[in-house]
């Protein structure tokens, strides 16, 4: 296969980028894009503007089950693949906080718990083991067992966080979340988890990469820190 | 959990959270579902693309940029990937003609998903009014290629023209969609 010249790779540019290219056509114009910054910018530009066009196709309501399917299918590949992105927690799994939460948190629990011995109102807790490679994570149990705040972290650039915490029902508030980074400094502020009906999550994404975050820490609406857990080293 | 930005579940998905699975998948189902039946005019098919589309999502969250698109485009990107090795692992499908009287649907606007956030609603709405400045046979070849998965060489024969203005319609629309998606451009976009 030889690849292709700047001029042939140009006039595909567009069909590149909107992925109607086929065949050896195809495989000829990709293999020079690593070695052409100019035609590499030219197919990332036009698939900046090409990409937003799948936005508009029309909608298809999948057959019942799907969901499910798909929640299947990923356990499935998840228990195929033990150093892969991890495989779902099951239902039963999470209803038992303190028992079995599924591999990412089993270890974790148990440490939380050494933890926690002894300790009354502030939850501490410790990283998860265990997890892919990239994903930080960091776990906390509340002193009674009863509530568990989880934190995930990963980007090399800018870290997405993602937060739940699982308590028991009638349990409503509002926490702040925020998260420190090596270095000290200010806190940085995640926003605010609404806890109702058994449990809250909260998503965002810092300017940071996950690799800088230190901890997380969860604080009720009178200000006092009720959940700290440091992500693993 | 309908609230949580796309990308703060997928990275729930992919550390295997099961809420935030369920949330991502459900949120984006329709979109993924309906993009694949397009391009493989098969339901069933499309469904299969679709599992397949979201496995490949969970497996590759790590590799997402934020730079690049949002999380709904990536996964779409996806979609249409998985969808046309799909059909070119098979004979040839006919344009369905229910997709292609769907393509002016998609120009001018349909339903909004309950599940689609306020910020793909604003892209959407962006995009079309971007298609609304090319004129016909560039909005249809663009379509054709986008949603439907089509060659230029299959576009030609489904519009009754020449491979060459095929082409020509599809690199000259992009290149003026480029240049309406992002206004600093101006030096580009006439046909």
């Amino acid at each position: 296969m030889n690849d292709a010249s700047c001029p042939e790779v140009e006039a595909l540019a567009a069909e590149l980028a909107l992925g109607s290219v086929s065949g050896a056509e195809r495989a000829s114009a990709l293999s020079h894009l690593p070695r052409c910054p100019s035609c590499r910018r030219l197919v990332d530009e036009l698939s900046g503007a090409a990409d937003p066009l799948l936005l508009l196709a029309p909608e298809l309501e999948p057959s019942i089950g799907f969901e499910s399917r798909v929640l299947a299918a990923t356990s499935a590949a998840g228990a195929d693949r033990p150093d892969g992105p991890q495989p779902l927690l099951r239902g039963d799994d999470r209803s038992r906080p303190l028992g079995r939460i599924g591999r990412i948190g089993r270890v974790a629990v148990a440490a939380a718990l050494v933890l926690l011995a002894g300790a009354a109102g502030l939850a501490v807790g410790r990283a998860i083991d265990d997890t892919p490679e990239g994903v930080r994570t960091a776990l906390a149990v509340s002193a009674s067992g009863r509530a568990t705040c989880r934190a995930f972290a990963y980007g090399d650039r800018e870290a997405w966080v993602f937060v739940t915490l699982e308590a028991p029902r009638e349990w409503t508030a509002d926490y702040r979340v925020e998260v420190t980074t090596d270095g000290g400094g200010t806190p940085a502020t995640l926003g605010v988890l609404k806890l109702a009906d058994g449990g809250g999550t909260l998503g965002a994404t810092l300017d940071v990469p996950a690799h800088r975050l230190r901890a997380i820490r969860v604080f009720d609406g009178s200000g006092t820190l009720r959940y700290e857990a440091p992500f693993e080293a | 959990m309908r609230a949580a930005p796309d990308d703060a579940l997928l990275a729930g998905y992919a550390v295997g959270d099961p809420d935030a699975a369920a949330a991502f998948i459900r949120r984006h189902q329709a979109r993924v579902c309906g993009l694949a039946r397009a391009i493989v005019c098969d339901t069933a098919l499309a469904e299969d693309v679709a599992q397949e589309a979201f496995l490949r999502a969970w497996r590759h969250a790590p590799a997402y940029d934020a730079r690049k698109g949002t999380v709904t485009t990536w996964l779409l990107t996806i979609t249409r990937n998985l969808a046309v090795d799909a059909v070119r692992m098979r004979r040839p499908q006919p344009v369905d003609p229910g997709v292609l009287s769907s393509l002016d649907m998609a120009a001018e606007g349909t339903r909004s998903s309950p599940a689609a956030t306020a910020e793909i609603q604003a892209e959407v709405a962006r995009v079309r009014m971007a298609l609304g400045g090319l004129n016909e046979g560039q909005r249809r070849a663009l379509l054709l290629a986008a949603l439907c998965g089509r060659t230029a060489k299959e576009i030609s024969e489904t519009e009754g023209i020449p491979v060459g203005t095929a082409k020509t319609r599809i690199r000259s629309g992009l290149m003026k969609l480029r240049v309406s998606l992002n206004p600093q451009r101006e030096d580009e976009g006439s046909e």
